[in-house]
């Protein structure tokens, strides 16, 4: 992967296991404050990555461990907020001046690729064109590599990149390639103003926004004196129809239709309580939630929304456990949804509550861990579990490009590919990549991808089939 | 493949290779408070043969 190769070494006292021993601590681990529930290949890791500014906070940063040799070597490869391979070596040495003390060489050698160059250059507000700029199309990728959405930016971007080869590999529109340009929000709407008006400076006349509600609006506030169409893929409440401006993804209204009255039906419960991030998205789907819940015979017992990035989740956690609630809608993003799912099971109440969430998806459930994750409802028009021939292919091919340890493609990270190809086949109808009539183009077209048919509605709503899966051991399974 | 100004860049490596070597300057560090070392033992060893 490594562009770049910049290895460290220091020779440390203390015995190799004792050093890996330390590497591996049950209490957060010594590299960068690794949290991971067992050291093992394939386990998540979450890590905090200083700044080395005065004042700065540390970036979380998502990954996974993909080799572990003890007390040897162990080998990180990190997805966001930058790609970056972080191999750990130990090695028993002598110190020369003193035979009976053991010491050992620890060498970290971390590789990144060029992605990892250009997202700092970003963040430092610098372009990163490409020197042979005439004869490619840039569109955008506006995502969340930093901040509590982070969790899902690794297989978003995968699959950006896929779609994007295929997409030329087919003949790319208008007769030229596309290349992808990544802009990382920060999980906050005035970073995804300045980082969509950096895409559409470098030329992006498409612009596919993977995000929080709030930064879409942000985004297309900030886009409004430029010639690009946003398009929204992810699971969203809606919002006044533009132009330039298109909302796909997931309804809640379709998503709580389905789930609502089943997931009552198998708690044989009717008192809800709502749990959220406080933001648009989160109240939007709690007022539509009322309602079906309402027409399902329920009651709400309670609410509570809280600000992004939230990590201690106790008085939320007690307000759940004294409204007596049979069920929980749980609208968290990312980190904060694992954060408060671990801490929900942490404190009981997986077995009193049955929790749905139309916004919790499987890279999201790897970082609850399997046995906090157990039980969680999600519902999203995609799950890797779809047992259909499109989805096999895809996720073979998925596979075969980014291999085994990728993070596991979601409804939130799929809906990209398919954005990206619904986005060329409305430029090649449209014979332009003129923002207006692409958008009009794309209005009025399907497609046929690995969540089945989707077709979008001349306002631009997008309609799919819905599926309830249950988390299990290694993903969800799709039970309707 | 990349037209960017050098400066901007080089600061980017400088950045990555100090922080992808911090952990392993709090690793020694941390080490070190844990195993004191053999001249701190042999002073320790001394002082407790004197009392």
């Amino acid at each position: 992967m490594g562009l770049l190769t910049l290895p460290n070494e220091e020779l440390i006292r203390g015995s190799a296991e004792e050093v890996f021993d330390r590497i591996a601590s049950a209490d957060g681990g010594w590299l960068f404050d690794a949290e991971c529930e067992v050291l093992r290949a394939g386990a998540v890791v979450r890590l905090q990555l200083p700044m080395l500014a005065h004042g700065a906070q540390p970036l979380g940063a998502t990954g996974r461990v993909v080799f572990v040799e003890r007390p040897k070597r162990l080998v990180i490869e990190q997805f966001a907020p930058w790609p970056a391979r972080l191999t750990c070596t130990v090695t028993r040495d002598r110190d020369p001046r003193d035979a009976e003390s053991e010491q050992c060489r620890v060498r970290i050698v971390c590789e990144v690729p060029e992605e990892a160059l250009e997202w700092h250059l970003r963040r430092r507000g610098v372009h990163a064109r490409p020197r042979r700029g005439g004869d490619e199309q840039p569109v955008g990728l506006l995502l969340s590599q930093s901040g509590p959405g982070n969790v899902f930016a690794g297989a978003t971007e995968n699959l950006a990149r896929m779609a994007i080869d295929e997409i030329n590999e087919d003949g790319p529109p208008l007769g030229k390639r596309l290349r992808l340009a990544v802009g990382d929000d920060g999980t906050s709407p005035a970073m995804g103003a300045k980082a969509a008006r950096m895409l559409a400076e470098e030329g992006c006349l498409g612009i596919v926004a993977n995000g929080i509600s709030t930064v879409f609006m942000a985004a297309g506030s900030a886009l409004r004196n430029h010639e690009a169409l946003l398009i929204f893929s992810l699971a969203n409440e809606g919002g006044p129809a533009d132009r330039r401006l298109l909302r796909l993804g997931e309804r809640p209204l379709a998503q709580l239709g389905l789930a609502i009255p089943r997931v009552m039906s198998m708690a044989d419960g009717r008192r809800w309580f709502f749990a959220g991030n406080d933001y648009s998205w989160p109240a939007a789907v709690n007022v539509c939630a009322s309602g079906v819940i309402e027409d399902a015979g329920g009651t709400v017992v309670g609410q509570r929304l809280v600000p992004l990035g939230t990590r201690t989740f106790d008085p939320l956690i007690e307000a759940v456990e004294r409204s007596g609630a049979d069920c929980v809608l749980s609208t968290f993003v990312g980190a904060d949804a694992a954060a408060f799912e671990r801490q929900f099971y942490a404190a009981g109440l997986r077995n009193r509550c049955k929790t749905l969430s139309p916004g919790l998806d499987e890279a999201t459930r790897e970082h609850i861990g399997p046995a906090a994750g157990a039980g969680i409802w999600a519902v999203f028009g995609y799950f890797e579990d779809l047992p259909t021939t499109e989805n096999r292919d895809f996720l073979k091919r998925y596979r075969e490009q980014f291999g085994p340890w990728a993070p596991p493609p979601s409804s939130l990270s799929e809906s990209v590919y398919e954005t990206l190809h619904l986005l060329a086949h409305a430029v090649r109808r449209a014979g332009t990549w003129n923002p207006r009539d692409v958008a009009r183009a794309m209005r009025s077209s399907r497609f046929s991808g690995p969540r089945g048919n989707v077709s979008i509605a001349a306002d631009g709503e997008m309609t799919q089939e819905m599926h309830l899966a249950e988390a299990v051991a290694g993903g969800y399974a799709v039970r309707v | 493949m990349y037209s960017v100004d050098p400066d901007s860049v080089h600061e980017v490596v400088k950045f990555l290779s100090a922080l992808y070597q911090q952990p392993l300057i709090e690793l020694k560090d941390e080490m070190e408070r844990a195993k004191p070392s053999s001249d701190e033992d042999q002073d320790r060893g001394s002082a407790h043969a004197a009392q």
